[in-house]
């Protein structure tokens, strides 16, 4: 494994850089309270809770997201309407004729 | 499924077994670790066996011989080898020094008079491995050890001379991810008379 | 997936990385305090122990709020990504801590007998590498999250 050894100690040595750097600061500032810890989880949840309800996904969720949904269900919408259309119709009766040349209802040439 | 999806689960599943893999031998290290330690006699050092010459010569009272045999048994109760034990004992002695540190005050001292690492390889799992340590003059330290006719009070105990050892083991497990190292501290291996 | 089912997805995520980052730790060594070791107890160093404790649930809280919002997002979604990497960077400076607290090099002290120490740095820096190449794909994601955004959002409001 010894070959692996000049890609894998710069990035063990970046990792423990990175690490040991925000630790010490985390140590010195808040290393004897949880007050912040446990302050920074509540606001995490309360805001995935308000960001899920205004925003969640993949249905309508609020005003503020509607314009952009709509936008999307128009877009399905037209990329179903270009699959109707892009089917081959008789150019006399209209009925649709796929691959073939001869209409199987008013017998017209296409 | 877009190419980039398939590439990332390719390289998440990569991740996973080798997370599952270390998982898997921290956890049974750990158990190991503890089932080694909480296994009654799972370190048996044989202070009943211990052979402890030291020879002094009866005129110029200097140290010409000493050797010291000392067995000890290790179980390995756990799910890996054990890998590099290795064994470091400190020898001290315990006596009464005459007039020390002013003339007429007599101070019990303790002084370290030998040191020695063996190293003792592997105890394959469910194995008991049973060693001897050896020692000789060349890991005494000459020096330290007090004039016998002069320094030592040989009217406390008996033993005047009493002699401890400070045995530290240490081993690897677990494929090298955990390193143990056990202490026994001040364990009485014999005195003088 | 609505809001609610979401949030229940997150929240569960939530549980399980409560009961793995803090309960099971403070319970091992709750446990481990209460081992006998060659008939005798252990004692452990009450400083070491509070610290090890504290570092773990900080950062065991901090790990379960991100938890809940990765899992209750959208799947694909930008700030699942960005909420993920930050897990990971999280869980990287909570595995850290054992190493700075002092768990990964700890002593136990066995009155009577002597001490022992099990050190399990090396096991860290292994998992560190892990934890490397998750940050990898973690980036990866955002970028590929980023880049294809309009693609994942049909193929959602597809499904």
């Amino acid at each position: 494994m010894n070959f692996l050894k000049p890609i894998v100690t710069p990035i063990g040595q970046f990792m423990v850089d990175w690490i040991t750097v925000v630790f010490i600061f985390l140590q010195q500032n808040f290393g004897d309270d949880l007050t912040i810890f446990i302050v920074i989880c509540v606001i995490i949840v309360i805001s995935g809770i308000i960001i899920n309800i205004v925003w969640p996904g993949d249905i309508k969720g609020s005003i503020f997201s509607k314009g952009k949904i709509e936008e999307l269900e128009d877009k399905i919408d037209k990329d179903e309407e270009d699959i109707v259309d892009s089917i081959r119709r008789c150019k006399d009766c209209g009925n649709p004729i796929g691959d073939t040349e001869v209409c199987p209802l008013c017998g017209a040439r296409n | 499924m877009r190419p980039s999806r398939v590439f990332r689960i390719i390289f998440r599943i990569f991740i996973f077994l080798l997370t599952i893999s270390i998982t898997l031998v921290s956890i049974l290290g750990g158990l190991s670790a503890a089932l080694i330690l909480t296994t009654p006699d799972t370190i048996e050092v044989d202070t009943a066996n211990a052979d402890f010459d030291l020879q002094i010569n009866n005129t110029t009272f200097v140290i010409e011989a000493f050797n010291f045999t000392l067995p000890f048994n290790l179980t390995n109760a756990g799910y890996f080898d054990l890998e590099n034990l290795n064994l470091t004992i400190n020898l001290e002695i315990n006596y009464s020094h005459v007039d020390y540190p002013t003339p007429g005050v007599n101070t019990t001292r303790q002084l370290q008079i030998f040191t020695k690492s063996e190293y003792f390889g592997t105890i394959p799992k469910g194995t008991k491995g049973t060693f001897s340590f050896t020692g000789d003059l060349s890991n005494f330290d000459i020096g330290v050890f007090p004039n016998v006719t002069t320094e030592v009070d040989w009217y406390r105990g008996p033993p005047a001379i009493e002699f401890y050892a400070n045995l530290i083991i240490n081993l690897d497990y677990s494929i090298g991810l955990h390193s143990i190292t056990i202490g026994i501290l001040d364990l009485p291996v014999g005195g003088i008379p | 997936m609505g809001a609610v089912k979401n949030m229940v997805k997150g929240f569960i995520f939530a549980a399980i990385y409560v009961v793995t980052t803090i309960v099971i730790p403070m319970l091992l060594f709750s446990w481990v305090r209460t081992m006998v070791v060659q008939g005798l107890p252990l004692d452990f160093e009450q400083q070491d122990y509070v610290s090890v404790i504290f570092w773990l649930t900080a950062f065991g809280l901090i790990i379960s709020g991100c938890a809940f919002f990765t899992y209750s997002s959208p799947k694909q979604s930008i700030r699942r990504g960005v909420f993920a990497l930050i897990q990971v960077l999280v869980n990287c400076l909570y595995l850290w801590s054992y190493k700075f607290s002092g768990a990964s090099d700890i002593t136990f002290v066995i009155a009577d007998f002597g001490y022992f120490t099990l050190n399990i740095s090396q096991m860290i820096l292994v998992y560190m590498g892990v934890y490397f190449l998750t940050l990898v794909l973690k980036v990866y994601d955002i970028i590929d999250f980023s880049i294809n955004r309009e693609k994942i959002r049909e193929d959602r409001m597809k499904a």
